[in-house]
């Protein structure tokens, strides 16, 4: 069973290289490089996660995960919030929001970043469906 | 009239000294966020050359990127420390004080330190006394004075030594002191060390550092109206002591 992803993430290159290696993961991956367009597209494809920057053009990760939270379609979408902000509100206002996770990009590799997701989500490679997490 | 002017002035003066530090402060943050960025790009490339994802590489050439790498993580490492730094004045201003038991934060400061430590074969101690008087203090920030004391205690330590940890009160102070059996503080060194970047001679030959923990934790101690201070001999190693109000005392 496949996990869908969607990345949100304005740096072009930095989110190449997360794309290349969730793919490589096996999930389907999807992208957005602003906060508009992601709210769009979690609206759209229904993900199983978000991977959600923060400091992004139109739209801001925060306000994305408000609205994400206020809509009974995506509220219920895992959020880990991956970004190179890190101060300790940024941090508190994200986890009171509602995000399942906030990582500060500099300092996971993507190796570490894809074993939060498994987490989060259970194994997303077997062909089995796994049984949901207590 | 006089006074009233000048006490109107130095009110205004300290409005902007305010507003400058706070200005420089977010400028700061600024440049950490963004310094962050090309970082973690290269952290990911390196680490994807070193696993063989961008392509078949010889062990020679993966020790090299692991140079890399490692050079990319303590610029990361020197970024996180910086922000803590510039985040440790506004600290000293913005505690969350609440009555604490100390006890309980050291334990855990023990416990995240006993792996590093091991490596060094270096004993960790606590003498946790039962029934320590409760201190208002910031729970967060006390910790991280002690992760800075027990880290440079370790980092500075000799490999077979040890670090004691003792928690007592006194007076109306609770008193907290980290000892180690390392390398010591020059005596001619030891008024300079509370200082910003400061690093003593004898650490900067052995150890990496940024010289801002110490500055950090008597920001911290500072603000919490206690007083942090230090006893060391070369050689044969040093204690870090901070003192803190008890709950009783404040009470009075």
């Amino acid at each position: 069973m496949q996990h869908k992803i969607l990345i949100i993430e304005d740096d072009d290159f930095l989110r190449s290289l997360a794309v290349t290696k969730l793919e490589k993961e096996s999930f389907v991956v999807s992208m957005a490089a602003d906060g508009q367009a992601g709210l769009l597209s979690a609206q759209a494809n229904l993900p199983d996660l978000i991977i959600l920057d923060l400091m992004l053009p139109v739209m801001s990760g925060f306000d994305v995960l408000k609205s994400l939270k206020s809509q009974d379609a995506t509220k219920n979408i895992k959020v880990i919030v991956f970004s190179n902000l890190g101060e300790e509100t940024d941090i508190k206002t994200c986890m009171d929001l509602g995000a399942n996770d906030y990582l500060v990009k500099a300092n996971f590799t993507l190796d570490e970043l894809v074993d939060k997701i498994k987490g989060l989500l259970g194994s997303a490679t077997s062909s089995i469906p796994v049984p949901p997490m207590s | 009239m006089e006074l009233q002017t000048q006490v109107h002035a130095l009110e205004e003066e300290n409005k902007s000294l305010r507003a400058e530090i706070a200005a420089k402060s977010d400028y700061l943050s600024v440049m950490v966020h963004q310094l962050r960025t090309p970082l973690s790009a290269t952290k990911w490339i390196f680490k994807m050359m070193m696993d063989g994802d961008l392509g078949t590489v010889s062990e020679e050439q993966k020790n090299i990127i692991k140079r890399g790498y490692e050079s990319n993580e303590q610029m990361i490492r020197m970024l996180a420390e910086v922000s803590e730094a510039n985040h440790s004045l506004e600290w000293r201003m913005q505690l969350h004080t609440e009555p604490i038991d100390i006890g309980p934060c050291i334990d855990n400061v023990i416990s995240e330190f006993t792996g590093e430590a091991q490596s060094k074969k270096i004993i960790l101690h606590f003498a946790h006394q039962p029934n320590l008087p409760l201190v208002l203090a910031d729970k967060e920030k006390i910790c991280i004075v002690m992760q800075n004391l027990v880290e440079n205690a370790i980092k500075y330590n000799v490999p077979t030594g040890s670090v004691s940890i003792t928690a007592e009160p006194f007076a109306d102070k609770l008193v907290v002191s980290v000892s180690d059996t390392g390398m010591g503080i020059p005596l001619e060194e030891q008024p300079n060390v509370f200082g910003k970047f400061y690093r003593a001679s004898n650490a900067k030959k052995t150890e990496k550092g940024t010289g801002l923990g110490l500055f950090v934790c008597k920001q911290i101690i500072e603000g919490h109206h206690g007083t942090i201070w230090f006893e060391s001999s070369p050689n044969i190693g040093t204690t870090f002591f901070f003192s803190l109000p008890t709950t009783a005392s404040l009470a009075k």
